[in-house]
Order: C-alpha cells, then sequence, then structure tokens
C-alpha cells in the first residue's frame, strides 16, 4: 500500500516539474526563436512545439521508465527517501535537457549571426566599383 | 549591410601550382556570395586597374563594390565568401586570431613562391 501511494506521489510531483519546465521552455523560448527565423512567426511557433513535444516526450519516457522502486517501502522514512531520491533523478533529467535546449537555440541563432555577418576586415584600398558583368572574359 | 548584388574577385597567379590548385578547391566551395577566380596574368584583359606586378607580390581580391583586399585580408575575405568557412573567417579577423591567421597564409604565400622559383629552374 505505501509503495504504490509513494509511485502515485512521485508521478504526480514529476508530472508537475514536466509540465512547469515544459511551459517555461515554451514561453521564454518564443522570443528566441522570432529572433532566429528572421521574424517569421508561425515558423518559430511551429519550431518551438515541436521541441516542447519532444521535451515531454523524453521526460514522460524517463519518468515510466525510472518508476520501479528495487525495495518494499514500509515506513514513512523510507518513502520520503525513495520519493526523494526518484524525484532527484528527474530533475536531473531536465535540467540537463534543459541546458541541451538552450544549447541548441543558442546554436540555431549563432549560425544564423555568422551567416548574415558583414566583411570582416576593412578594405586596403578603394577602387571605383567594377562594372556590373564583373571582368571581362579575353 | 552587404550590399545585396555584391561578388568578389580572386587574382590567382595563374604560373603557380598552388595557386591553381587552390583556385580550384576554391571553385568546388559552395558561396554565399559569388567568388569568380580569374589568373593574374589575365587582368589586363579583364579590367582589373591594378597592375600584374602588384597582383603577384600579394594575393589581391576585388569586390564589386570597388573594395581592394591584399595578402592576409584577401585570404580572410575570400573564406567569408564560402558558406562552410564563414565561422573561420571571423575567427581569423579577431585580434586573438589575426596574428596566426598572418602566418597561415604568409606560409602558404611562401610556399607558393618558392615552388614556383623551383619550377622555373
Amino acid at each position: 500500500m505505501e509503495t504504490t501511494l509513494t509511485y502515485f506521489a512521485y508521478v504526480l510531483i514529476s508530472i508537475a516539474l514536466t509540465a512547469w519546465v515544459g511551459r517555461t521552455l515554451h514561453q521564454n523560448g518564443r522570443a528566441f526563436l522570432i529572433d532566429v527565423f528572421a521574424n517569421r512567426e508561425d515558423l518559430a511557433d511551429s519550431v518551438n512545439h515541436l521541441l516542447v513535444v519532444g521535451f515531454y516526450l523524453v521526460n514522460f519516457g524517463y519518468m515510466s521508465l525510472a518508476l520501479k522502486l528495487a525495495e518494499r517501502v514500509t515506513t514513512l522514512t523510507t518513502a520520503v527517501e525513495a520519493l526523494s531520491y526518484k524525484v532527484g533523478l528527474v530533475l536531473v533529467v531536465l535540467g540537463a535537457m534543459h541546458f541541451f535546449n538552450l544549447f541548441v537555440f543558442s546554436r540555431i541563432r549563432r549560425h544564423k549571426k555568422v551567416l548574415e555577418a558583414p566583411r570582416p576586415v576593412a578594405p586596403d584600398m578603394m577602387l571605383p566599383p567594377l562594372p556590373a558583368d564583373g571582368p571581362r572574359e579575353g | 549591410m552587404e550590399p545585396r548584388d555584391l561578388s568578389l574577385v580572386v587574382w590567382f597567379d595563374g604560373d603557380c601550382g598552388l595557386c591553381r590548385r587552390i583556385a580550384t578547391w576554391l571553385r568546388a566551395q559552395e558561396t554565399i556570395v559569388p567568388v569568380q577566380l580569374v589568373a593574374a596574368q589575365r587582368a589586363r584583359v579583364a579590367g582589373c586597374p591594378i597592375g600584374l606586378e602588384s597582383l603577384l607580390a600579394q594575393l589581391t581580391v576585388t569586390a564589386s563594390d570597388g573594395a581592394v583586399y591584399r595578402g592576409t585580408n584577401a585570404w580572410i575575405v575570400v573564406l567569408w565568401a564560402l558558406r562552410n568557412y564563414r565561422a573561420l573567417s571571423l575567427r581569423f579577423a579577431t585580434p586573438r586570431w589575426r596574428p596566426w591567421a598572418e602566418r597561415l597564409f604568409g606560409a602558404i604565400a611562401g610556399i607558393a613562391s618558392w615552388t614556383k622559383r623551383r619550377a622555373a629552374r
């Protein structure tokens, strides 16, 4: 009975935590993605949503896999210990996922900044602009 | 902001084996800004206002907006035009990496002129 109650508490806490982190990502990632996708809001929202879905899948998957306790819970103390251990693992996985997401965001953003960068060096001299058709074929 | 129709011309030494190899490699790269490779020996017929002597002394890149880049600057601007090397180009242009870029491209220029002189003997 106590074991089942512990499972129940674990599932509730994990779902709440995952939902909280997922919502945070969804709300705060949006502005970032809109910048990355050159103000294409539809595209940013779509990528944002897809990222959050992946995030939920990985976390709920991990939560289910990690549910089973190795030993029966008999007292309140062991219940708290088991619960804190399992929730701790979920938190660490959530944290790792969160940083991974940030990493992906910043990579996308940096890549875009690089592609838009102007020439990084100043000219050594200036000539009148060349004709638009480029060098003559000789 | 860069002009929308910006393009580059690289004036390489057509009498130098290494330079021709590098030109061949450059032609195969995916570019963000169009890059044309023209042998410096054809500069006069191609309408380049810079003299051959000067073009052979240092790698020269001319941009369609009139900017001229020489030596290490020219290398950095060419890398900047390539999709897969723009990040490297930006790095080479930073104060921290610039001295290494000078050494690297200086060494390439040294090898190029050495092999050219050797082949001429």
